[in-house]
């Protein structure tokens, strides 16, 4: 049986394809048989003619016979389909205005959230690259309140290596990944080389796809130096040649033995060209917090009890060394992805909720077209139920039409978001390798289906109550200018939601509008004017000691300073608004139990010009000078924040403080006297409070500190000109290759430094506004829809009005105060909408509330200004009308 | 006029494979014919339903059909049973037979067999 049913379905399918189609064989079957049956019939008795008329009666309509043996023949649902689609192609096209107005709505909605989906996929969703990635984990510090710190010292990272339980493996990584650079003959390469602990790949369970990882004897202090290449230094530096294995290669001024390369998968959150072997071992005295924490947790272990584990160990470590220990230190885990992403989450979740709003509002505002498109078709609806159309057959076709519209539309969103994806992510702040590459693949596809298929379904309502409506009577009799109720209220409602979510977005964007241009306005405490600035790293026999160290510094300074066009230049330990190292210091002869006695600052080693370079106001005190010497009083110069903190009822000015007690012998400074009080400069980032900051001669730090802060951030530089117009680098290129055999780093303007620490801002910022836009121009349309359908409507009644004695004005107030209060009623909603969500958006925000009453008016404004406006012309039409034209009209 | 019932659904296509599997190649009027006849004239086949039930029987390759002469030598079409047709056929019948016996075991039930 079964056989049988397929063999038919296969034949039916063929005819079906062919478009074959057996009326002849039918038609010829059936003469032959009212013949027959005449002959009978004749043979009964019958005359001729009425033989054949009984003849024909007996075999029934033929039309109804042709009918079932053709659904018999094909497959009349497909079939159905087919002409279904056939025939809403045939009806889109001859309304050319809906059809491209719906798609290019569509497209926008889908466009749009398609593009924000590739951003939050790329960044959120996708699973990391690495296998079983869930049992990767980050260990920070977490602190009493809330605050947590990712870095650790060596013998914390290798004791919680030794003391934990729940790990498979742990590794230990450069905070932040050392520039070197490879030297090749003559020229120099700056790379990014990160120093990690034996177990580093092994974490990762990704090894080396060439040679071999690191083994526990290569971090032995003073073991050969050997050095993994990432797969792109590999390619691009050497070639791809496998022969490169066993070789010695030159970064700044140490060779290594180059034993793997890397697979071209690893990646983790910063660009690293090569990695070599942390060489650390268990010292009490070694306190520097520079190293991250990572571990592969054992199958089962969940993130909570590792932590316990951990909690555990560190409460062991109060035993053995008790000055890594602190009262107030915990350890918290979490997923290494959550780690990567999790600043960045909030932004994109507000963006992911502006742009499904925007989604809504294009289904809203198609609702609305396909609402006014239908009461115009209601009598051609009523003809058809006339001749015998089903309820069901028209929402078949009805559907038809929205698929066939979803379908256009998805498509080219999907298109408008290939174009638009790759601008965005260039926009965007987001730069972590593993995350940059956004492709239209499944995932965002299948996205896109969804929603495609989520707004046909949305549409369907309207033709499922369409349908529903299929009296027969009622529709032909009705005249199509009249309308019930009902239809009128759901169309207004959808103008309200609109409205409404319109505000709600306008409001966001006006809140990071205002965020921004408070950013950007904010004073960061120096003129970022005709500031060029870049980095460079020295090898580490050039940042040996302090002293030649310094020496050096000033030597480069001073050359620079020499240079046609420099007004002033100057080496700093950290640019503003990037990276610093903080310093814990103690202020000399305050009782230790005192609060004000210890804090902790900005560490920022500096040359003799730093704040006329970049304009940092003297407060108090004197700047530095060339007698800051190596070998002069140990000075520091701190900020109006340092003073007004430890200093409130002195004068800083003379007084003692010393640096790095709590850090071991290693990094405890000589006591320093403060020479002089600057003006606040936002070091941290412009929307946080300006921190406490120590300046320091270069030449008087720590040697430790100096060869620490050369690996780990290497040197800034700050260079003045004399005007924007004139190109000082390369000079300064040649000068630094010559002197010091050191490439440039980073090079980028003062202001483009400031700029790129707002990216985040500036991209959330954008994203809104655009969506702000959207949304204005969506609720503008489907605002004038409404109205001018409405109108259309009236023109009858409008006519009469102006009969009895309205005037133009009259009729278009009654218009303009129609949308006035459908507008008014969703700003309200919108209101409110905004006020109860505004905590939502409150963490992206810098010198503004989230219930800001200025932004709530300005969108309001906005939004009603618009509304009204597009308002305006239906208004005006209506003010046209011609009362006598009106009245016969119909 | 005495009334004539129509065919009840599904079962025209057995008594069309049953008067061919009897009787042999026949055309559609014939087999419309005979049915009524062995029906006594108690039944009406539509022709509305018996055409697209034999292209159904053909699809599924249960009847053969191919022109031929009628009795007064015109183009007329016969259909002729096939194997998979005396398979079908024979499959039909025995559920036919077990259906009828199922409901007739139903009609002659009385209270006290069950109690």
């Amino acid at each position: 049986m079964k056989a049988l049913t397929l063999n038919r379905f296969v034949i039916r399918l063929r005819n079906l394809v062919a478009g074959r189609r057996g009326d002849q064989r039918l038609r010829e079957e059936l003469k032959e048989h009212v013949a027959l049956q005449t002959e009978e019939n004749i043979r009964a008795g019958m005359l001729p003619e009425e033989a054949r008329r009984q003849a024909r009666l007996k075999l029934g309509g033929v039309e109804s016979v042709r009918e079932s043996y053709h659904a018999e023949e094909g497959l009349p649902s497909v079939e159905g389909l087919l002409q279904d689609l056939r025939f809403a192609f045939r009806v889109l096209a001859k309304a050319p205005g809906f059809t491209i107005s719906a798609i290019a709505i569509l497209a926008l909605g889908i466009g749009a959230n398609l593009t924000v989906f590739l951003v939050l996929y790329g960044v959120l969703l996708r699973p990391l690259s690495f296998p079983k990635p869930q049992q990767l984990v980050r260990i920070e510090r977490s602190y009493p309140d809330g605050s947590a710190w990712p870095a650790y010292s060596g013998t914390q990272a290798l004791f919680f290596e030794r003391a934990s339980r729940s790990f498979q493996s742990m590794a230990a990584y450069d905070y932040i990944p050392a520039t070197a650079n490879l030297i090749q003959g003559n020229g120099a390469t700056p790379l990014k080389l990160l120093h990690a602990t034996a177990g580093f790949f092994r974490v990762f369970q990704m090894e080396p796809v060439l040679g071999r990882g690191f083994r526990p004897a290569d971090m032995v202090p003073k073991a050969p130096g050997v050095v993994v290449l990432s797969h792109a230094l590999w390619e691009h530096q050497f070639g791809a040649n496998p022969d490169v294995l066993g070789k010695a290669i030159t970064l700044g001024d140490r060779s290594y033995t180059v034993i793997g390369v890397a697979n071209p998968r690893f990646d983790l959150d910063a660009r690293v060209d090569a990695w070599a072997p942390l060489a650390i071992t268990e010292n009490a005295n070694e306190r520097a917090q520079i190293y991250n924490l990572v571990g592969r947790l054992k199958p089962g272990v969940t993130q909570v009890a590792a932590a316990n584990d951990l909690t555990r160990a560190f409460r062991e470590m109060k035993n053995i060394y008790p000055g890594l220990w602190n009262r107030e230190e915990g350890v918290r885990v979490l997923g290494l992805h959550e780690s990567l992403t999790g600043n960045l989450r909030p932004a994109l979740e507000i963006l992911m909720g502006a742009v499904g709003l925007v989604l809504l509002m294009v289904a809203a505002n198609l609702m609305s077209l396909l609402l006014t498109r239908a009461v115009g078709r209601r009598r051609d609806m009523g003809v058809r139920v006339a001749l015998g159309a089903t309820g069901w057959r028209i929402l078949r076709q009805l559907v038809a039409e929205n698929a066939l519209l979803c379908f256009a539309g998805g498509a080219t969103g999907i298109g408008l978001a290939w174009i638009a994806a790759p601008l965005l992510m260039h926009l965007s702040p987001i730069n972590i390798p593993q995350f940059a590459s956004l492709s239209i693949g499944g995932p965002a596809v299948a996205f896109a289906t969804a929603l495609t298929l989520a707004c046909a379904l949305i549409l369907s309502v309207v033709p499922a109550l369409e349908a529903r409506r299929t009296r027969l009577n009622e529709i032909l009799q009705l005249n199509t200018s009249r309308i019930a109720a009902g239809r009128h209220l759901a169309q207004r409602l959808l103008i309200v939601c609109e409205v409404a979510m319109s505000l709600v977005l306008l409001v966001g964007a006006t809140l990071l509008l205002t965020t921004f241009w408070n950013l950007i306005s904010v004073s960061p405490g120096f003129q970022s004017r005709n500031i060029v600035t870049f980095k460079n790293s020295f090898t580490d026999a050039q940042a040996a000691t302090s002293s030649q160290f310094g020496l050096r510094l000033n030597e480069l300074t001073s050359r620079m300073e020499a240079l046609p066009g420099v007004e002033s230049a100057a080496g700093i330990g950290g640019l503003p608004t990037q990276l610093t190292p903080n310093m814990p210091f103690e202020v000399v002869g305050r009782p230790a139990n005192q609060s004000d006695a210890t804090g902790g600052a900005d560490y920022l080693p500096v040359t003799k010009d730093i704040f006329r370079t970049l304009g940092i106001p003297i407060i108090a005190g004197r700047a530095f000078m060339d007698a800051d010497t190596h070998g002069a009083m140990p000075v520091v110069i701190v900020n109006e924040e340092i003073a007004r903190t430890y200093f409130k009822n002195e004068n800083p000015i003379g007084q003692q403080i010393q640096i790095g007690v709590g850090m071991g012998p290693a990094y405890t400074d000589r006591v320093r006297q403060i020479v002089g009080v600057v003006g606040n400069v936002k070091q941290d980032a412009l929307d946080r409070p300006a921190p406490a900051i120590m300046y320091l001669p270069a030449s008087q730090l720590p040697d430790v500190m100096t060869r620490m802060q050369n690996t780990l951030l290497g040197e800034c530089w700050v260079v003045r000109t004399r005007s924007a117009h004139v190109d000082v680098l390369p000079a300064i290129r040649k000068l630094f290759l010559q002197d010091v055999h050191a490439p440039l780093l980073s090079v980028e303007s003062m202001q483009e430094v400031i700029s790129a620490s707002v990216a985040q801002q500036r991209f959330s910022m954008i994203l809104l506004c655009g969506f702000g836009i959207i949304s204005l121009g969506l609720g503008a349309a489907g605002l004038y829809g409404v109205m001018s359908y409405n109108v259309a409507r009236q023109t009858r009644e409008i006519g009469v009005r102006m009969a009895l004695g309205a005037s133009r004005r009259d009729v278009a107030g009654m218009v303009l105060k129609d949308a006035g209060s459908l507008v008014g009623i969703g700003l309200l909603v919108g209101i409110a909408a905004s006020l109860l969500g505004a905590k939502i958006i409150g963490n992206l925000l810098f010198g503004v509330k989230p219930r800001d009453p200025t932004a709530l008016v300005a969108a309001s404004s906005v939004l009603l200004v618009t509304g009204l406006f597009a308002a305006w012309w239906p208004a005006r039409r209506a003010a046209g009308v011609e009362p006598m034209e009106a009245l016969r009209s119909e | 006029m005495k009334t004539k019932k129509d065919v009840q659904p599904g079962t025209l296509a057995l008594m069309v494979l049953k008067t061919l599997d009897v009787l042999g190649p026949q055309h559609g009027y014939g087999i419309a014919r005979r049915i009524e006849q062995i029906s006594g004239d108690k039944l009406f086949v539509n022709q509305g339903t018996l055409y697209p039930v034999l292209l159904r029987l053909e699809q599924e390759g249960a009847v053969e059909s191919d022109w031929g002469p009628s009795e007064n030598n015109r183009r007329a079409r016969f259909y002729r049973l096939t194997r998979a047709g005396h398979k079908l056929l024979e499959a039909e019948k025995r559920d036919w037979e077990q259906t009828a016996a199922i409901i007739l075991r139903f009609f002659e039930v009385k209270a006290e067999d069950l109690s």
